[in-house]
């Protein structure tokens, strides 16, 4: 074969793959015999490629290569000096860190200490061990934990700030705590009194509190620490007197929180091997490391079982029994000795001093109990014992009774709610099928406002919701190709999936006691209905029919929503029982976006009018009271209330692009708080109100082509339009099918107008370009020289034409229904368009005459109003009033004899074709409308075999008839339909907000 | 730590930039010799275990060689590119030599620099990647070059589609369908090979 057969061949092979990926799994086989019809070894080259597609997602992605020195120390050569490899060290650069010089090194890496030279402050980094650092599984799982780690917030835990592994090293960038360790300290103690390492130490030399080395208020502060890293759901796993630093003025810097478990070379779920506890393996070079570990181990993590935060209780009290004693509480010469010790002996307790207090020591013998069922249970308890000591005058004070010493705490976490995170926790770490890596967040030192990133993937995540506790976020997604409500952990982790079907998802909400997710899902008719998952997984139930962006009241008992038909709001329980109208919008607008304020006496909503314009409003539940808190032009989008009730947070598109904006819940001048390229929207703010989730969004549609005339298993959209900065919709072909008419804008805001282009999309003019209104919905007359276009007004509209030519534009007629600005344009020019009471009405542009056509059916929505061909007859649609409506579809009267349905379902748009036929789309819940044709008179239904997927960006609800406009080309060969061209969104997070 | 060459390399990129195409012949060997020059530093102060990324090499080595104050991401990009060829071809040679030890018997004193740059492929993968790859540089060069940037680059989808002046829509698909074909021709290699 030549060359050039040969890349001919590829391509055509490249063709046929890359459309045959472009289609779900069940439209391939399918496409792929049609596409290769005839041809069996094209057939057989398309199949054996995509036979890789899912292994090749993986493929390649990882990590290239490393440089790895062992293969040259494994040929014999002199391992590199510890010292040579330092001094090399010293002076170099990670990233922007400057090395200043080792601070020390263990098993989970080297620590140096560094110039953070962005920041400009010290910090310390841990340079990761190689085999985790060039694991990408292992990486993936600390990248995970370390962002978890990296939100302790304690004065007594030495902070993490970061990973960094940008510049061939993985470091942990942590907090810089000058000062000696509780080992060295104890150390120098030792040596000072010339007792040797194991002689006992009396009692005064550490309670006097004129002594640099004071045990009770280190304790009182490693406790601290350990309450409150308990409390958050980690343990530290290698507690130890090297792993705490005394920094200046006595402060206690507790390291390390954490590492052990994501540093064991096994993983973090210890082996039930008693033989080789797994901590044990983790570096069996440095003996010393664990030894000094091993003596620190409680019998559960020796024995290699799996451990909870008791076994810090445990190394808490041998750090005790060291800092009161001057001797380990567990001791031996090789660590099968010691951990010989730790599992069968106990302590030397005469080593500790006679003048130990009571209390001190039943807190000891408390910690170091073998059963972990008798152990001492919660540090806190510790902690108390410490205080009340320290308060009493330490060892010297009264002797405390026990039960004094240990005081029930008052405040904990239902026991229920306590095993749901449990829960969450096992499925999140359970579910490595939709492992994620979120983008690390890290928390901002000082409390400035700080951005970071909660989602950076391809597509769309979008509508985060906050759960309850704040550590979990609930968003749609459809990085899986349908759209699905995901749990993650808001510091990282894998992904939940909760929801597994093709349908539209919106607007996740957590129930107040964090159990379940509400959201709503679009049915076949183009309606929301509201479901609920349980936010653990499980099966989705429906809650309320024909509703959607459900909002739980704070008590947990009542849902508001907006009704998916009429845009009224209402509350109901959570079975749809007590069903009550909180708000009726006007004709024309709808309410969207309920959220109750956090007394739950009022609601925060947004009034959506057609096209971008929304107004946010709060209504008062007991009295009805509305007052509306903006007034610009603008999109305003998803209120969210502070958790002070004095404060609404909302998007909001004055100045051009949406970003979240602050108002006071009584009315205020708004203050804007974020700023930039994409639109932030859906926005949620997390319990204590520090912190607002939000998704950013980039979406646009343009005008692309369907050839009606090629096979439709090859069919591609061919893009017409190309600016993607702006959207360019509801195109109209010239009588002659040369040029096309299509309105833009910039993300549906203010700036709106009128462009001419060829049929191919090429030489755009911009014909009405208008600052202070929107100019939409061109129509051409019949002659070919004018185009007549709707600009929109807020008191309604008025229908106006421009020459094609360019030249001033004329109003032709007013239309004040602000509901219906839709129109037509017939044979003769004659507008077609609904009039303010629900009447069709023509307007004759030459008389200047309006002509009551007759009514439309009352009680159903209408819209859409087409002239036939020689129009004598009017076509309308009518949208579900409920799901399976039969009256849904497309209807075509004379007004004079009854209606004839000539489609049944979910139209989204439809268009006259050159013949006498009607092409129109009908919705589906997937997002992939389906192209239909039918004659004026009901006969000759084709379905054709295209389908188009359905503009479903933020401000656009599908459901509704203002998506997908499209136009058949004169000579029938094509179709200009409006879809999306850029649709991304990620969740961004906002810490620290004002 | 900038080097003496470091202004003429900006020089050079600029002037590839600019279309002067012999640019790119006096950058090659000066790139190259770079990248290896930082590899082998990393390798006397990394300790055992440690390895370092292509991506963090290149980078590195950027920052060396190239006045950041006196370019633009346009040639920080140019830059990016001859690096992600150079990186291919650094491997590859590498692999081969230590294939060929291999099969010499052993490896009983590999030099310094042999050894210094190694993917955490096995050469043999990696030499059957690269055959692999010149037989789709006869089909679909652009593809070759796409897996070049992703892959022995580092590149992200953005910064390939700005040096090979398409969409990123385009490095995408052009990704995809490239890993796709690779892995049909290696598990067709491995097919015959057994």
């Amino acid at each position: 074969m030549s060359n050039n057969m040969e890349r001919e061949r590829w391509q055509r092979l490249e063709q046929v793959c890359q459309a045959a990926l472009d289609r779900s799994a069940g439209e391939r086989l399918a496409f792929l015999e049609k596409a290769c019809a005839g041809d069996q070894a094209l057939y057989q080259e398309v199949e054996a490629l995509l036979a890789h597609e899912k292994q090749a997602e993986k493929y390649l992605e990882g990590p290239l290569l490393g440089l790895i020195p062992e293969v040259v120390e494994s040929d014999g050569r002199e391992p590199t000096s510890a010292s040579r490899e330092d001094a090399a060290l010293i002076g170099q650069a990670v990233s922007h860190y400057r090395i200043l010089e080792k601070l020390g090194s263990g098993g989970m890496g080297v620590v140096y200490k560094t110039q953070d030279t962005k920041l400009g402050r010290d910090v310390a980094l841990k340079i990761l061990p190689g085999a985790v650092a060039h694991d990408a599984e292992r990486m993936a799982r600390f990248e995970r934990e370390a962002r978890t780690l990296a939100s302790l917030n304690h004065p007594n835990i030495a902070a993490i700030y970061g990973l960094e592994d940008s510049n061939g090293t993985r470091a942990l960038v942590m907090e810089l705590v000058e000062g000696p360790t509780l080992a060295e300290l104890l150390e120098s103690r030792n040596s000072k009194l010339g007792t040797g390492k194991a002689a006992p130490i009396t009692a005064p030399s550490f309670n006097s509190r004129s002594s640099s080395f004071d045990p009770l208020p280190i304790a009182k502060q490693i406790a601290e620490a350990l309450e409150y890293a308990h409390e958050h759901g980690i343990i530290h796993r290698d507690l130890k007197p090297a792993n705490v630093k005394i920094a200046r003025e006595g402060t206690v810097k507790v390291l390390d929180f954490g590492l052990a478990k994501v540093l064991d070379p096994h993983g973090w779920q210890a082996a039930p091997n008693p033989t080789h506890p797994p901590a044990l393996d983790a570096s069996a070079t440095e003996t010393g490391m664990i030894l000094g570990t091993a003596a620190y181990m409680s019998p559960e993590q020796a024995k290699g079982q799996l451990v909870d935060r008791r076994c810090d209780i445990w190394a808490y009290g041998c750090v005790l029994f060291e800092m009161i004693s001057g001797r380990k509480a567990f001791a031996g010469e090789t660590i099968s000795d010691v951990l010989a010790a730790v599992i069968k002996s106990e302590p030397d307790w005469s080593a500790l001093p006679k003048t130990t207090s009571l209390p001190i020591e039943r807190l000891i013998r408390r910690c170091l109990r073998k059963d972990v069922r008798q152990r001492l249970q919660a540090i806190g308890d510790a902690r108390i014992a410490i205080e009340e000591m320290i308060a009493g005058g330490a060892g010297a004070g009264p002797v405390l009774a026990l039960a004094e010493s240990f005081p029930v705490r008052r405040e904990r976490p239902s026991p229920r709610r306590a095993l749901a995170w449990a829960l969450v926790g096992l499925l999140v770490g359970a579910l490595i099928g939709s492992v994620a890596i979120w983008k690390f967040a890290v928390p901002p030192p000082q409390p400035s406002m700080h951005f970071s990133a909660v989602t950076n993937f391809a597509g769309v995540q979008a509508q985060p919701a906050l759960s309850p506790d704040g550590r979990s976020v609930a968003f749609v997604s459809d990085r899986d190709g349908p759209y699905e409500i995901y749990v993650g952990l808001i510091s990282g982790g894998n992904l939940v999936k909760l929801t597994d079907d093709p349908k539209f998802k919106a607007r996740p909400c957590w129930s107040p006691d964090g159990s379940q997710i509400a959201y709503a899902r679009l049915n076949h008719s183009g309606i929301w209905d509201i479901w609920e998952v349980p936010a653990l997984g499980g099966t989705p139930r429906r809650l309320i029919l024909n509703a959607l962006d459900p909002a739980w009241s704070p008590d947990g008992q009542t849902l508001a929503y907006a009704n998916s038909v009429t845009g009224a709001l209402w509350t109901s329980d959570l079975t749809g029982q007590n069903a009550k109208q909180v708000a009726a919008p006007d004709a024309g607008s709808r309410f969207a976006e309920p959220r109750f304020s956090p007394n739950g006496r009022e609601l925060a909503f947004v009034k959506r009018w057609p096209g971008p314009y929304g107004f946010l409003e709060v209504t008062e539940l007991a009295s009805g009271k509305v007052r509306q808190l903006t007034t610009d032009e603008a999109l305003a989008l998803s209120p969210a209330w502070s958790p002070d009730g004095k404060f609404i947070y909302f998007a909001w598109s004055r100045g051009g692009t949406v970003n979240v904006w602050k108002i006071a819940a009584i009315g205020s001048e708004p203050v804007q708080i974020t700023a930039g390229q994409g639109d932030d929207a859906q926005l949620d703010v997390s319990a204590e109100g520090k912190r607002i989730v939000f998704s950013t969004f980039r979406a646009n549609t343009r005008i692309s082509q369907l050839d009606l005339e090629r096979k439709p298993g090859l069919q591609v959209l061919k893009p017409l339009t190309a600016d993607p900065a702006r959207s360019q919709l509801a195109p109209a072909y010239s009588p002659h099918g040369k040029h096309l008419a299509y309105f833009s804008n910039v993300k549906g805001i203010e700036l709106e107008g009128i462009w001419l282009a060829n049929a191919n999309g090429s030489d755009p003019v911009s014909l009405v370009q208008d600052r202070r209104i929107s100019n939409v919905f061109p129509h051409w007359t019949s002659d070919g020289k004018w185009l007549i276009y709707l600009a929109y007004l807020q008191s309604g509209g008025e229908y106006r034409r421009i020459p094609v030519s360019g030249g001033v534009p004329q109003i032709l007629v007013e239309n004040r229904n602000t509901q219906a600005f839709l129109f037509d344009a017939g044979p003769g020019g004659r507008l077609l368009y609904e009039g303010s009471n629900h009447e069709a009405v023509a307007f004759d542009p030459q008389s200047r005459q309006t002509q009551n056509l007759g009514a439309l059916p009352a009680g159903e929505k209408c819209s859409v109003l087409r002239f036939s061909p020689d129009g004598h007859l009017v076509a309308y649609t009518v949208n579900a009033g409920e799901q399976d409506d039969p009256k849904a579809g497309l209807w075509v009267t004379d007004f004079k004899n009854p209606s004839r349905q000539v489609f049944h379902g979910w139209v989204v748009w439809y268009a006259r074709g050159p013949n006498r036929e009607i092409y129109l789309l009908e919705g589906k819940p997937d997002l992939n409308g389906v192209l239909w044709k039918v004659g004026w008179d009901g006969k000759d239904l084709t379905r054709l075999s295209w389908t188009v997927p359905l503009v479903h960006s933020y401000y656009v609800q599908p459901g509704q008839n203002d998506t997908n406009f499209f136009d058949v080309s004169p000579d029938g060969r094509h179709l200009a339909v409006t879809v999306e061209s850029v649709l991304q969104a990620n969740i961004g997070m906002i810490e620290n907000i004002p | 730590m900038r080097t003496p060459e470091g202004g003429e390399v900006t020089q050079l990129l600029r002037a590839w930039g600019n279309g002067d195409g012999r640019a790119l012949e006096k950058l090659t060997p000066l790139v190259y010799e770079a990248l290896r020059r930082t590899a082998r530093a990393h390798m006397a102060r990394q300790p055992p275990g440690h390895t370092l990324q292509a991506t963090a090499l290149v980078n590195e080595v950027y920052l060396h060689l190239v006045n950041i104050r006196e370019t633009d991401w346009q040639n920080r990009t140019h830059f990016f590119a001859v690096c992600a060829k150079l990186m291919r071809r650094i491997l590859i040679d590498s692999a081969r030599r230590r294939q060929y030890l291999k099969r010499g018997g052993g490896v009983p004193h590999v030099e310094l620099e042999e050894a210094l740059i190694v993917s955490g492929e096995p050469p043999a993968g990696l030499l059957a990647l690269d055959d692999a790859l010149h037989a789709l540089a006869a089909l679909d060069p652009r593809k070759v070059q796409v897996v070049e940037l992703r892959y022995f680059g580092g590149l992200s989808v953005k910064e390939s589609a700005e040096i090979l002046k398409v969409s990123e829509e385009t490095v995408l698909r052009d990704w995809r369908l490239a890993k796709m074909w690779l892995l049909k021709e290696l598990s067709g290699e491995q097919q015959h090979g057994a």
